[in-house]
């Protein structure tokens, strides 16, 4: 069987690791981390990262056309409700967003989230490519600020910018089983600290990553839309629906 | 009044101080404190929020305009007082039970008050008795839900339910925003509005006030 899979890059080590080692053919198309802040921009990239494997084949630069294309994402602020599939089964995790992919599975993710409500979450993929809330990154961002709107506003931008960290109390750091830096647990604790976080470290589960890469799509954690349907939002547990167009 | 189209354009460039300072010189010239919120500061508040939904500024050249008009307004409100403008209506506004995220609900406040709304702020984590309770202590026409988690936007339909479960669901207007609402969403929750942007929810809060 071949896979495309369209995935955020947050997921890079892991579904690298697990793509080599799938009994499948798979390809995977990267988009850029930090898409869920501006749902219908996500929606118009993953749109035509799926028109391009069709334009690939067409253009013969492909030479087989995949049996699904898998998303890896979750709602991700519902920007994956609208996409349609072709002639290809589209694969999505019902999922709300990484954080569940990372800890394995759904129902853990809303047990964490009840549990810790105010966690802010961090692992590999996140602290690579994420701006995440350390000294550096709201330095850098001052920075920005300093040059574009003058200092006094810079100040008060930047006071902006943090009010949420206030919200917080909790930096969850998620390791991994395919890598770990020892650098990332040391920076996610300062982060908490520097932010007055309480600071725990959870065990990542990449089941569901490998389940997206070994084709094992069950019903009640995969949504599988065959051709000729579209994703919609179902605002119940099971996250999305599959509707014909 | 060339002082308004200037306290307009300074506000539009985020110049808190000057905009302060000008404030003052349109009152010391004995300016209608009316006309200068309205034809001064509103004006030009009101031409970001339409840059903003246009996508030609983003949300720091809307947060440092906001804090400009906030300056003017202070040196404005002890004579819009004395002169008895009023606000144009009151809304309720707060980010959903179990959600954090303020960012957006900062940014539609902010938008609110640029249209001379005044705005009620109750911060995040509100729950849906919160909202009835604050609707009710402020006479509010408006209530304004905010959510940025996919596991929290169904809490905005508890809050619709508890408006309805008190009687007052025909007294405010439910407005519902944040990244992954929809219209459908809203239709689906029996909410009033969904507006995509902070520049356009004021639009529809002022509408709902006249």
């Amino acid at each position: 069987m071949r896979i495309h899979i369209i995935a955020c890059r947050v997921f890079t080590r892991e579904l690298s690791y697990y793509a080599s080692r799938s009994p499948h053919v798979i390809d995977i198309t990267w988009l850029p981390q930090g898409l869920h802040d501006t749902p219908e921009k996500l929606r118009r990239m993953l749109k035509d990262a799926i028109d391009d494997i069709y334009i690939q084949k067409e253009k013969q630069m492909l030479k087989h056309l995949p049996d699904y294309i898998v998303l890896g994402y979750g709602l991700c602020s519902n920007g994956v409700v609208g996409l349609e599939s072709r002639d290809i089964p589209l694969v999505i995790p019902r999922t709300d967003d990484c954080i569940a992919v990372f800890l394995g599975s759904q129902k853990r993710y809303l047990d964490l989230f009840e549990k810790y409500n105010g966690t802010y979450w961090l692992n590999n993929g996140w602290i690579e490519t994420a701006f995440i809330p350390s000294k550096e990154m709201f330095e850098r961002r001052y920075n920005e600020y300093k040059e574009l709107y003058g200092e006094e506003n810079a100040e008060f931008l930047l006071e902006q910018d943090k009010l949420w960290t206030k919200n917080y109390n909790t930096c969850g750091y998620i390791d991994s089983s395919v890598y770990t830096c020892p650098d990332y647990p040391l920076l996610a604790e300062k982060i908490a600290k520097d932010r007055g976080w309480k600071y725990c470290r959870f065990d990542g589960d990449c089941r569901l990553i490998k389940a997206i890469t070994q084709g094992t799509w069950t019903d009640e954690e995969f949504l599988i839309c065959p051709k000729g349907h579209r994703i919609e939002a179902a605002y119940d547990e099971s996250k999305i629906s599959a509707v014909p167009i | 009044m060339a002082i308004l189209d200037e306290i307009s354009s300074f506000l539009q460039q985020g110049r808190a101080p000057i905009v302060k300072e000008k404030v003052q010189e349109a009152l010391d010239q004995g300016l209608d404190s009316k006309e200068i919120l309205e034809k001064g500061l509103l004006d030009g508040m009101g031409i970001i929020g339409e840059k903003f939904k246009k996508n030609e500024v983003f949300v720091p050249e809307v947060l440092i305009a906001a804090r400009a008009m906030n300056a003017g307004v202070a040196i404005l409100k002890p004579y819009l007082v004395e002169a008895g403008v009023q606000s144009k209506g009151t809304a309720v506004i707060g980010t959903v039970k179990g959600d954090l995220h303020d960012i957006g609900k900062n940014l539609v406040k902010m938008m609110l008050e640029g249209k001379g709304i005044n705005v009620i702020d109750l911060g995040v984590d509100v729950s849906a008795d919160q909202f009835v309770q604050s609707a009710v202590d402020n006479n509010a026409k408006i209530v304004c839900c905010s959510a940025l988690l996919t596991t929290t936007m169904n809490e905005m339909k508890n809050v619709v339910t508890a408006f309805v479960e008190n009687g007052i669901r025909d007294k405010v207007k439910i407005m519902v925003g944040g990244a992954p609402i929809t219209q459908s969403f809203c239709d689906s929750i029996g909410a009033d509005s969904y507006t995509a942007d902070a520049a356009s929810a004021a639009d529809a809060a002022l509408a709902f006030c006249s």
